[in-house]
């Protein structure tokens, strides 16, 4: 009697950093039902997919049984990766080497080579065919959602071709324990009857996703093992197998082309313009860009033994869970974010160590990839991203001892255009405004996003200067701003400086009146920051004796001041800003898990003269109120 | 396109400041150098490693730059170099290879002492004569010439110990003239007295 095959794909995964500890005691209880349910019923067979250092996490003895059980072939293993690279935002060269590195572990660990890839979240990317046959890789499993018309429902296999290389390309119908269908046995025949595909043997996958997460976990294995046992009971109507077998017992229905794609989300339309979608997104665009900075270095120094540990860091920075939207995981949690951006600026710290300069550098570079360059200054303790064309503002900002970008907080309104950093709608650092005075002081906060200038937005020359004492970038602008109706013309100099190797930012504003009015007006600068204790409301700002909690959430207005500091006990750093005149800080609400503060300072410029405003930003390492690091979770 | 524009580097190692290159040197960019270079000797640095390895693409005008820093620079008694082995850059800067300082790599650059020295006259005198010579070639040629040195080293002893049994014997010689003369007068001396006696007559002066 003519069977049907079925082939179930299991797939434990966990989308949001998970401290280790916890994540090996998830993976242990799910390979123990798993050699479970393969005692209880021998004849299935199950194919797992797991990336590598998931695999690394298992313990050695479920290990030993995984091997026996590969041995004997009731389990196939499936190949997403060493971790789960996101194919459209990362570096080719570095998806090839950390899904190389993810089959060298499967197979040292469990003794037989992985033949297939999974790219996590369907996405897909045809160019790599060619590159994932060269691995020995012989099919890939994307879900059936990605398949045009009634190519959906047929049940086989297909191949896919590009370029003249070709893969076996099989779709999966995704199950999910919180969604099931009402009926598993009646949904399963039907997919069967609704087959559109010509073959003597239909096949069907079943992808289950199982959470790893203490919570989810039982509900998922127990809807697992209750669909087992359905399965289990119509043995006689459908065959478990394992892909390799079916594979070599049965032909492909034909040829599929694929174009590169991403699902988000259960379920629905796949977009093809997914990248424009993403990088709407504030954030993620800065983060990419680090990526593809570090891994261009790195690629530099290749062959060097600490390149290579550098790198397999970096294979945890390119999992694709980091560059999803999502409230639980990926770059709009302030937690997962930083760990991306600490794990980035440790490996920037290494390789910047093995360069042995001196007293600050100066890059200069298309670090957005966006046509225009951005300004990099760094020395041994602090890397200031600089764009000169966007009002000149700090658009990144590392203290490398804490590892950790002081200047990424998250704008959750997405972008228009998938530009990575947008004036005024980004949140940077020195987002200079000219206010029409009002007075002599701004009385509200809400009078503070006024702008009479075109100086947030516009481009800037630049200059470099680089002197025994440290290094610093001159940024000059001749623009304007408007009294009434009137342009007046003015010029901004501002300049940004590194003292040899010390975690001091110097900045001085210059501002000159070239015109023979007089001029008042109010200068404001933006800055908003990204530390850990904001998010819990533990960091407190300290001015005079003054000191203030839970800052972020309620509007401050601190006038007169030329020292104040932001104390965090969890990132373990101090902030200490100093200015020669005193200025007003504003603490304004609205910036979730991030610190929005405004400084103000009226200028009254005199016909062709000049007025200065000087400060420093000092950033200092103290002790850490939790002993947990930021980067022990994966 | 501005995205197509050089990528720069500037930093400090040890005394020496680095300004790498990186992508395509157009004529468009070359005002945007000089301009920064000029900043950066006006803030005293003196002496540049100029790094352009990783150049793609050079304009001539890029050269005729570098040759105005380096005068610049080494007027205000400064030290100017480069450091590059790629193709494109070496073709451009080969009618001035004689006017700068070039270097391979940064790993040659930074080695100094003896080797150093030999291996940078070996460059300049390949520059200067441009003969350019192959390891075995250089050792073979060196062995001759260690040869000969050996050989004129040998026939210069031969010829000192030639003359300095000649000066023994000359010597011993001067010395028998000496004696016999004294021995000579001695006898005169003796026979004079016989001679004014007429007892002895003295046939010394008369001929045969």
């Amino acid at each position: 009697m003519r069977r049907n095959a079925l082939a179930l794909l299991l797939h434990p995964f966990k989308n949001g950093l998970v401290p280790r500890a916890l994540l090996k005691e998830s993976l242990g209880r799910f390979f123990e039902a798993l050699f479970t349910m393969l005692q209880s019923f021998p004849q299935l067979r199950f194919n797992l997919v797991i990336p590598g250092y998931l695999l690394e996490s298992v313990d050695p003895l479920l290990i030993a049984r995984l091997r026996d059980c590969c041995k004997r072939n009731f389990i196939e293993l499936v190949c997403t990766g060493y971790t789960e690279p996101f194919l459209s935002l990362s570096p080719p060269e570095l998806t090839i080497k950390n899904i190389h590195f993810g089959l060298r572990v499967i197979e040292e660990l469990t003794g037989r080579p992985s033949r297939g890839f999974l790219p996590p979240f369907s996405n897909w990317e045809p160019s790599l065919i060619s590159e994932l046959r060269a691995m020995g890789l012989r099919y890939t499993l994307l879900s059936n959602e990605l398949f045009a018309g009634k190519t959906k429902t047929a049940c086989g296999y297909w191949v896919a071709e590009h370029a003249g290389s070709s893969i076996g390309l099989i779709g999966t119908n995704v199950l999910n324990h919180a969604n099931p269908p009402a009926d598993f046995i009646e949904w399963l025949r039907t997919a069967f009857d609704n087959n559109s595909g010509t073959v003597s043997e239909p096949f069907i996958v079943l992808h289950y996703l199982l959470p790893l997460c203490v919570e989810k976990t039982d509900n998922a294995l127990g809807y697992l093992q209750s669909t087992v046992r359905e399965i289990d009971k119509h043995l006689l109507t459908y065959q478990s197998v394992c892909f390799s077998d079916f594979l070599n017992t049965t032909g492909p229905l034909g040829l599929q082309y694929i174009p590169a794609s991403l699902q988000i989300g259960r379920r629905g339309a796949v977009d093809l313009h997914f990248l424009n979608y993403l990088f709407s997104f504030d954030q993620i665009g800065f983060l990419q860009r680090k990526l593809l900075d570090i891994y261009d270095r790195l690629a530099q120094s290749e062959g060097n033994r600490s390149a290579e540990a550098l790198l397999h860091d970096l294979f945890f920075v390119q999992d694709i869970n980091r560059f999803l939207p999502g409230k639980d995981a990926g770059f709009e949690v302030t937690a997962d974010r930083l760990n991306s951006y600490a794990r980035l600026i440790a490996i920037d710290r290494e390789i910047h160590a093995q360069e042995k300069s001196e007293g600050g550098r100066v890059r200069i570079t298309d670090f957005l990839r966006n046509g225009g360059k951005i300004i990099i200054m760094s020395n041994n303790n602090l890397k200031a991203f600089i764009d000169p064309h966007h009002g000149g503002q700090i658009i990144g900002f590392d203290f490398r001892r804490r590892l950790i970008n002081l200047c990424s907080v998250y704008n959750p309104s997405r972008h228009q255009q998938p530009d990575i950093i947008i004036s005024g709608a980004s949140r940077t650092w020195f987002l200079d405004r000219i206010l029409p005075a009002i007075g002599n002081e701004v009385k509200s906060g809400a009078q503070l996003t006024g702008d009479t200038a075109d100086f947030q937005s516009g481009d800037f020359d630049h200059k470099i200067r680089k002197t025994p004492t440290g290094i610093n970038v001159s940024l000059v602008r001749a623009g304007s701003f408007f009294t009434g109706e009137k342009p007046c013309p003015l010029h901004m100099e501002k300049v940004f400086g590194l003292e040899r190797e010390s975690a001091e930012l110097l900045f001085i504003y210059q501002f000159s009146n070239p015109s023979l009015m007089a001029y008042r007006f109010t200068f404001s600068t933006e800055l908003y920051f990204s530390l850990p204790g904001i998010t819990d409301g533990s960091a407190r700002l300290l001015a005079g004796k003054n000191s203030y909690d839970h800052i972020g959430n309620q509007l401050l207005r601190l006038p007169a001041l030329t020292v104040w500091s932001i104390v965090d006990r969890l990132g373990g750093i101090r902030l200490q800003l100093q200015t020669q005149k005193p200025l007003t800080l504003w603490c304004l609400p609205g910036a979730p898990e991030g610190l929005r503060i405004i400084l103000t300072s009226a200028v009254a410029l005199d016909p062709s003269s000049q007025c200065t405003i000087m400060g420093k930003l000092l950033c200092k390492s103290i002790k850490k109120t939790s002993a947990e690091e930021l980067t022990d979770a994966i | 396109m501005r995205s197509e524009t050089l990528d720069i580097t500037i930093e400090g190692r040890g005394a020496d400041l680095w300004f790498i290159l990186s992508g395509p040197f157009t004529q468009e960019q070359i005002p945007t150098v000089r301009e920064k270079f000029l900043t950066l000797i006006d803030d005293g640095n003196r002496s540049f490693i100029v790094d352009l390895e990783r150049i793609t693409d050079i304009d001539p005008g890029a050269v005729q730059l570098f040759l105005q820093l380096l005068n610049t620079v080494k007027s205000k008694n400064g030290v100017f170099r480069l450091v590059f082995s790629n193709e494109n850059v070496s073709r451009a800067f080969h009618p001035f290879r004689n006017l700068f300082t070039i270097f391979p790599d940064d790993a040659l650059l930074r080695r100094g002492g003896i080797v150093a020295l030999l291996r940078n006259q070996r460059r300049l005198l390949s520059r200067k004569t441009g003969i350019r010579l192959s390891r075995p070639v250089a050792l073979f040629l060196l062995f001759i010439l260690f040869g000969w040195f050996l050989t004129l080293a040998f026939i210069i002893n031969l010829q000192n110990r030639h003359i300095k049994e000649q000066r023994d014997e000359l010597q011993e010689l001067s010395q028998w003239e000496t004696k016999s003369r004294l021995e000579i007068e001695n006898l005169r001396n003796r026979l004079q007295p016989l001679e004014q006696l007429g007892i002895l007559r003295d046939t010394a002066g008369s001929a045969p």
